[in-house]
């Protein structure tokens, strides 16, 4: 079960300074190894320890820390009340809680008043972390009410068996457990990016259809705090995930932000799903002609383009690289 | 530039795929800092071991210790050369990695040539002189019992 945690600082810093903040005490925490993947907007910092796995291959001992430096993105209606906006994002936290515990504890010492969000709805500030991290070291910190000593990992077991079995076998993608069977991918994410608007609440359905005209089943919806996560499987290829904001503000350039735009919906995997993504934004935008398709390798896809594209016999993969502008 | 030195791939070739193995080639032979700045077209590719001076102090430099890398993740529309096999068939080259050249990264470049040849038997290297080596010429150099410390500077076929 993909949980995603954010650290939200002061809103309206410039965040350039402190986008390398983190991964500092990261290294510091023996997470030696680094490749930093920038793009422009924001940076992806895979790290991890050294030990004999193939670097990409070693997903169980990854972390994956976007440090956001020049775009910009509210998660909830909350952080936006109390002033906030996110300067990272792990996009994994399942296994990874006690060292993401650690991380946070030395972190908040530096930046005290800054929040960690996990997108289940849970804010911790700097006294709650060190709560937390003075007590018994427990890998299901995240996932427990904080004032009850129930345990949920059971629940959590259960509800990760029964959802496997009722989406047919989807389950390795919802299941982060697998021990060295997944690799990390280069992530390129593609967002569908529209007029912003007061109330996203709603949008998924748009989403949902041209899934549906691309021909993916077994569309799975989850409700998160902020956004709900689709997950569909195309053409009995891989499993494509998509993020369809309800709550969160999500604008991921200046640019964007000059034009009046934000994200809708962020397929956070494209390698590998090139062409599926291709159909499937092309299905939206015959919908809804007034979007843009926006890859984080700062290419811009407009309606036409994307048809011209499409009707291409020639087309392939690397459509996703063709309209950088210089 | 002089001393630069390039990997080449056949057409349609060129992948950012590819990328994740040339990191992992990379980071298990110590270069645990690596940083790739994407440009669309190519990326720029900066890797370093840890143990890498970035003081400035120039003349500490070992050579081998970092490299500044492009990576052309779309293909050139002309060939960089043509390569004529025994039978007469010819193939053409594109521009894949190119490494900037800087002192004496012999040992270096054979280790992570030899790596990289598993994976893709396909591509060749381009060394500074401009003779091109495959992977068969690599494996015989690497095989040597005395590596030759400017090898990627001298004619394959003498090697």
């Amino acid at each position: 079960m993909r949980f995603e945690g954010r650290i939200l600082g002061k809103a309206g810093v410039n965040k350039i300074q402190t986008a390398h903040i983190l991964v500092y005490i990261l290294i510091d925490m023996g997470y030696s190894m680094k490749f930093s993947f920038d793009k422009y907007a924001y940076s992806i910092s895979y790290m991890k320890e050294e030990n004999d796995i193939l670097f990409f291959n070693d997903a169980e001992h990854m972390i994956e820390v976007y440090s956001y430096e020049r775009n910009f993105e509210i998660p909830t209606e909350r952080a936006n009340e109390l002033g906030l906006e996110t300067y990272y994002r792990f996009s994994n936290i399942f296994g990874k809680e006690l060292i993401i515990l650690e991380l946070l504890y030395r972190y908040l010492q530096e930046n005290p008043n800054d929040i960690f969000y996990v997108d289940n709805g849970r804010y911790y500030n700097k006294a709650m972390i060190d709560s937390i991290y003075n007590a018994k070291p427990d890998k299901n910190w995240i996932y427990k009410p904080l004032y009850s000593i129930k345990s949920i990992a059971e629940y959590i077991n259960i509800f990760v068996s029964t959802t496997v079995s009722y989406m047919g076998g989807m389950g390795n993608i919802m299941d982060t457990r697998h021990r060295g069977e997944m690799s990390v991918e280069l992530r390129y994410e593609g967002r569908i990016i529209g007029k912003r608007k007061n109330s996203k609440f709603g949008t998924a359905y748009r989403v949902i259809r041209a899934l549906k005209k691309s021909h993916c089943k077994n569309i799975v919806n989850i409700k998160r705090e902020s956004y709900n996560i689709l997950y569909a499987k195309c053409n009995n290829k891989k499993i494509i995930e998509i993020y369809c904001n309800t709550e969160m503000t999500d604008i991921p350039t200046d640019e964007i932000k000059q034009m009046g735009f934000e994200t809708y919906f962020r397929i956070t995997d494209l390698i590998g799903k090139e062409m599926q993504v291709l159909e499937i934004v092309h299905n939206y935008l015959n919908k809804f002609p007034e979007d843009i398709f926006y890859i984080d390798n700062s290419c811009f896809f407009t309606k036409s383009q994307i048809d011209e594209i499409f009707d291409n016999e020639n087309k392939n993969e690397k459509w996703i690289f063709k309209n950088r502008k210089g | 530039m002089a001393g630069d030195v390039e990997i080449l791939r056949r057409k349609n070739d060129n992948s950012c795929r590819d990328i994740k193995d040339v990191v992992n080639i990379l980071m298990s032979r110590g270069f645990t800092m690596e940083y790739l700045y994407d440009h669309g077209d190519y990326y720029l590719f900066s890797v370093n071991k840890p143990d890498y001076d970035d003081d400035g102090r120039w003349y500490l430099d070992d050579a081998s210790s970092w490299a500044v890398i492009y990576v052309y993740i779309t293909e050139d529309k002309l060939p960089d050369c043509t390569v004529e096999d025994a039978s007469g068939q010819k193939t053409d080259y594109y521009r894949y990695i190119y490494i900037e050249g800087y002192g004496d990264r012999a040992f270096m470049y054979l280790n992570f040539l030899h790596e990289y040849f598993k994976l893709f038997p396909k591509d060749i290297f381009s060394g500074a002189a401009d003779y091109l080596y495959t992977k068969e010429d690599i494996d015989r150099i690497y095989e040597k019992e005395i590596w030759t410390e400017n090898w990627y500077g001298l004619d394959p076929k003498t090697l």
